[in-house]
């Protein structure tokens, strides 16, 4: 464990060191989960609407998500070649799976008697979208963003596989010089950095799932 | 004016053979209690949520306070009715206030002040002690208090008109019963017009001040509970209301019903005779005149003089009338 208790490995003008590999990485995880929310909540607005497409895209995104990672890059690597891109495509396919069949779920355990009642005592569109459907659907939706992105970040480490940094780095560039104590380095922080992201992303679950029972916290 | 009628209401609905609702035509009197009562697929619940155009009629006109509902704004129109249904209605996201005041704040132009002391109120109107139940959130509260949240929901904007769709049906037997007796209580504070959707027979006959009996989407009859009992329009009507159930009878028949029993006023100086007033039922005038012995009850008028007289004879023959029909 030297490696990372050593004040040599945390110098910010370093851009190998620990601080600026930790940076680096969740950049790239954070880019990854802003791409996958971005194009898996309206996919999963849409099939809770049109329910006959639900299972094809299940199944599409299930596919994607059985791809190994390091083949999935290894493929890319001949398209996109040593990019960020190739490591974002995996990621993003990867997130999909969670990410819409949770947001679908969110919608779907919608009580309709609860829109009833809302449309009864008078709300518009607007406000049953923004004091309802919202607030009943969000927790279910950031369950589902909470366990993308304890994945995205594991993944992620595959970025260092193809010299984009990160803290996969640590592990890839050293076992080539067998420098065990930096890979262990790399590899306790990639699970303190997945850890403490579950802990954040539970905590905003439940200020979110307020009046509800914790049960319904997955 | 009424507060709600029904002209000819019609409404069918796509790739249905028969219509839901079917021809109806009948009026609630401006802060009364009418009950629509049948049995489920009788159309009680279509016509109740056209009155607040949750459905669209396909021909006829509805008139709350006089005016078409098919010509106000939908939303407009649904802020000033009060809608109250099973206990699956409140927010489960919204402590007891908020689910209380969000009807206001739809709306708008509430002041947070008078939103609060308008929640307050209604929490005391029914009977959950604001301090204690205003941050609760639906799931902490038992049945029967989740329905009172309910009530005090439907009241938020005051409105003079309160749709209720079967909103005791999922109590237990005796929270049911306490419900009922609440909402009479609040009934004569609040004055309000009510429909209220139910299939139990013993709730419409105890709340009702009219109750309207449907079957395959038509209005079979329209009547006071005695009415009913005592007149039942038709065979469906009669076994609907069990006109020959007699304590159901003895419940809800009042001693108005009874036939004036010409009884010599009792000399001076003899035992006074038991008396009730017009509104009290047949079961307790024959207990009274059980447990009394009396030859006749006094049936006292508003200022407590005897208007007319009741015997043991008496309510038996107002029995065997309804029973004539059968």
């Amino acid at each position: 464990m030297k490696y990372l208790f050593s004040p040599f490995n945390y110098r910010l003008s370093d851009p190998s060191s620990i601080p600026n590999l930790t940076l680096q990485h969740l950049s790239i995880v954070g880019i990854a989960m802003l791409f996958s929310v971005v194009i898996a909540i309206p996919i999963g607005i849409l099939v809770s609407r049109y329910r006959r497409v639900y299972l094809p895209v299940i199944t599409i995104a299930g596919m994607l998500y059985s791809i190994p990672g390091i083949a999935f890059v290894a493929v890319l690597i001949t398209i996109t070649g040593l990019t960020l891109k190739t490591i974002l495509v995996p990621l993003v396919a990867y997130n999909q799976l969670a990410l819409i069949r949770n947001t679908v779920a969110s919608i779907n355990g919608i009580d309709p008697a609860l829109v009833q009642v809302a449309q009864a005592i008078g709300m518009n569109r607007r406000q049953t979208v923004g004091r309802v459907l919202l607030p009943l659907a969000l927790p279910v939706i950031v369950a589902g963003i909470r366990i993308a992105t304890v994945t995205t970040i594991g993944i992620a480490s595959l970025a260092g596989f193809i010299g984009q940094g990160g803290l996969g780095s640590l592990i890839f560039i050293n076992i080539t010089v067998r420098d065990y104590d930096a890979i262990l380095a790399g590899a306790v922080l990639l699970a303190a950095l997945a850890i403490a992201a579950d802990v954040l992303l539970l905590a905003l679950q439940t200020a979110l799932n307020r009046g509800r029972s914790a049960l319904t916290v997955s | 004016m009424p507060g709600i009628a029904f002209h000819s209401v019609s409404k069918r609905f796509g790739g249905s053979d028969r219509p839901a609702v079917e021809d109806v035509t009948f009026a609630v009197p401006e802060g009364s209690t009418c009950m629509l009562v049948g049995r489920s697929g009788a159309g009680k619940t279509t016509l109740l949520r056209m009155v607040n155009r949750l459905i669209e009629p396909t021909s006829g006109t509805i008139l709350v306070s006089g005016r078409d509902v098919l010509e106000e704004d939908p939303i407009r129109l649904r802020r000033h009715i009060g809608y109250v249904i099973q206990q699956v209605g409140l927010f489960p996201h919204m402590h007891v206030a908020e689910n209380i005041r969000v009807t206001a704040e739809v709306g708008g132009g509430w002041t947070r002040k008078r939103l609060e002391e308008r929640v307050d109120h209604l929490l005391a109107l029914v009977g959950l002690p604001a301090s204690e139940y205003r941050r609760r959130f639906p799931r902490q509260l038992s049945g029967g208090q989740q329905q009172r949240v309910g009530l005090a929901r439907a009241l938020m904007t005051d409105p003079s008109i309160l749709l209720m769709d079967e909103p005791f049906g999922a109590l237990d037997a005796i929270t049911r019963g306490q419900m009922q007796d609440e909402l009479l209580r609040i009934q004569r504070d609040v004055r309000k017009t009510i429909l209220f959707v139910t299939h139990d027979i013993d709730e419409a006959l105890k709340l009702g001040s009219q109750v309207a009996v449907m079957h395959h989407g038509r209005l079979l009859q329209l009547g006071a509970p005695a009415d009913l009992l005592t007149g039942p329009a038709d065979e469906v009507v009669a076994r609907l209301v069990g006109s020959d159930d007699v304590l159901r009878e003895l419940r809800y028949l009042t001693a108005s019903c009874a036939p004036d029993e010409a009884f010599p006023a009792p000399p001076a100086g003899s035992q006074p005779l038991p008396s009730s007033p017009a509104d009290a039922s047949l079961l307790d005038v024959m207990l009274k005149l059980l447990e009394t012995r009396a030859p006749a009850l006094a049936v006292v008028d508003a200022d407590g003089r005897p208007a007319r007289y009741v015997t043991l004879g008496s309510i038996i023959s107002t029995l065997q009338k309804g029973r004539g029909r059968q």
